[in-house]
């Protein structure tokens, strides 16, 4: 376990993620999901809007915004302002401070994204029916997989979040709507499909069967993380990029 | 209170303004603020271009120019293959619309935080503010240097997709028609690119780390962007009594987004593409306001976050 996972690290990551002034920034997107769920519940006629809202709203905007704040912060953070060496100098294996790291995300998209997600689909569709079940499935994913893919990021670059959020525009916002081929490498996708496979609504505009979008997303996360290990392990610290 | 307002006239007057920094001594001719500001903003806009730095700062200003480009260049080939003499893209909404608010988006994204975050960053703005300049000074000077850098951003493409269609035309009296086109164009990318810098200068200045300062502008920026279609579509489709008449949350929703209320406003003022979002109607001041409002917060709020930034 100590070579996967370290509890320390986690917490400590935890806290710092949590204390930060910006912290509270990131509940700003999840207030505006909920607050207009519960609008447009109120007012709206018609009864196809939540798959349209919470599917695009959520899936493209709350939960990957969500996630590239929180995943570019919890190793970016400390690389950025150098404290990193202080983690990398003690004997815990590089692989278990990514992965702890990368939980750390995880829990935190999932309560500051995928939470708010599902109780916006309560709002709108009552707690136990297929779509907000879905969605909540399908969030879970999106934490998972857009984290290990910013984690990756922030070990890769000093500029994760421009990168990151490069990638997000172009890549899933423009080419996956567009191309084909670029779904079957799209988080996006996963998460979606994977909240089609419960929900079955075609306005979520999900293309992949499950078993595509899960055995892709696991492999796409395992990758990610192996590579963001490998890349801390043999970390050099540098300045500011020029 | 009263001791600013002193300092600030002693520095008008050039007394009481620190030269010697301890690093270089100098005694030729001193230039005033004027000369200060413009040398500011001259810097600034090059920066905000990436000019004066390595190769990897210009990656994005370039990437997003020639993307931006892209439709004009088409537009041209287009017209000087098949020999049809019809623009195929307008200059009042330079479609695909999505096209110029996601490439903007990322320029703002990316640039506005090489603009204001680096000088906070390392602390540079005591060492401005020593210099006989003033507060409001440092931030206009940003102000218009990345105005100036949107509009080059949004108003080169236009004249691309103008010089690409002029020449293809024969007639005068067509040269004309494109002119008078054109120039409402030029004057909607103006408003573009005065809200959007604006407003992109203002949610970078809140933080000098970089990644937060581009983080900030690309969520809001995003965030409303996508909110704004997507309430237009719902209300398109799950309000109103019939299928014809958009009902009002379609026609609000374009408030909510600083892109989508410029769109608005086109359509109040007279524009007749189709756009983003459906014709206003009666809410058409609202637009005019809420981009005016757009303006003033963007511009305002920069000159208070300046009024009260760190200089010790």
């Amino acid at each position: 376990m100590t070579r996967l996972f370290n509890p320390v690290v986690f917490l400590v990551t935890l806290r710092a993620t949590l204390g930060r002034r910006q912290a509270l920034l990131l509940a700003l997107p999840a207030l505006i999901l909920i607050g207009v769920a519960a609008l447009l519940t109120a007012t709206a006629h018609s009864p196809v809007w939540p798959p349209e809202f919470l599917g695009v709203f959520g899936f493209t905007v709350v939960l990957p915004l969500t996630a590239l704040i929180i995943g570019t912060s919890v190793l970016g953070a400390e690389i950025d302002d150098g404290s990193v060496v202080h983690l990398l100098a003690t004997p815990v294996p590089r692989l278990a401070v990514t992965v702890s790291k990368f939980s750390v995300a995880v829990v935190l998209t999932v309560v500051f994204g995928a939470v708010p997600e599902y109780l916006a689909g309560v709002i709108a569709t009552g707690a136990t029916s297929r779509l907000t079940l879905g969605l909540l499935a399908g969030a879970a994913v999106a934490a998972v997989v857009y984290n290990a893919l910013f984690v990756m990021l922030s070990a890769l670059t000093t500029r994760a979040i421009a990168f990151g959020l490069l990638y997000l525009l172009v890549w899933e916002g423009l080419l996956a709507n567009l191309v084909a081929g670029a779904r079957l490498l799209s988080a996006g996708q996963y998460s979606l499909s994977v909240a089609n496979a419960i929900a079955h609504n075609s306005s979520l505009n999900a293309h992949l069967t499950l078993g595509t979008a899960a055995v892709m997303g696991c492999v796409v996360t395992v990758a990610a993380l192996a590579l963001g290990a490998r890349r801390l392990s043999k970390f050099s610290l540098k300045g500011e990029a020029a | 209170m009263s001791a600013e307002i002193t300092a600030a006239g002693a520095a008008a007057n050039g007394a009481g303004v620190i030269h010697d920094i301890g690093y270089q001594a100098y005694d030729g001719p001193r230039l005033g603020r004027a000369q200060i500001m413009l040398a500011l903003g001259w810097h600034s806009l090059k920066s905000a271009f990436g000019i004066g730095r390595g190769a990897k700062a210009k990656i994005v200003p370039v990437f997003t120019f020639a993307v931006m480009c892209a439709p004009a260049v088409v537009n041209a080939i287009q017209l000087a293959v098949t020999g049809t003499h019809t623009r195929v893209v307008p200059y009042d909404t330079y479609r695909p619309v999505a096209l110029r608010v996601l490439v903007l988006l990322i320029f703002l994204a990316a640039q506005a935080p090489e603009v204001v975050s680096r000088d906070l960053r390392s602390h540079v703005l005591p060492l401005y503010f020593a210099r006989p300049i003033r507060r409001a000074d440092y931030p206009l000077a940003k102000l218009a240097a990345f105005v100036a850098a949107c509009l080059v951003l949004i108003e080169v493409p236009l004249l691309v997709l103008y010089v690409g269609t002029v020449t293809q035309v024969r007639t005068g009296s067509a040269v004309w028609s494109e002119t008078r086109a054109l120039i409402p164009g030029l004057l909607l990318g103006a408003a573009w690119a005065a809200v959007a810098a604006a407003l992109g200068l203002l949610f970078a200045s809140f933080s000098s780390r970089r990644a937060y300062a581009t983080g900030s502008v690309a969520i809001f920026f995003f965030l409303t962007w996508t909110l704004a279609l997507l309430l237009t579509s719902i209300g398109e489709h799950a309000f109103g009594p019939g299928l014809q008449q958009p009902s009002a949350l379609a026609r609000l929703a374009g408030l909510i987004s600083p892109f989508t209320a410029l769109d608005g406003m086109r359509q109040w003022l007279g524009g007749t593409s189709p756009g983003p979002v459906p014709d206003p109607g009666g809410y058409g001041a609202l637009y005019g306001i809420a981009v005016l409002a757009f303006l003033l917060a963007g511009a305002g709020g920069l000159l208070l976050r300046y009024r009260k930034v760190g200089v010790a």
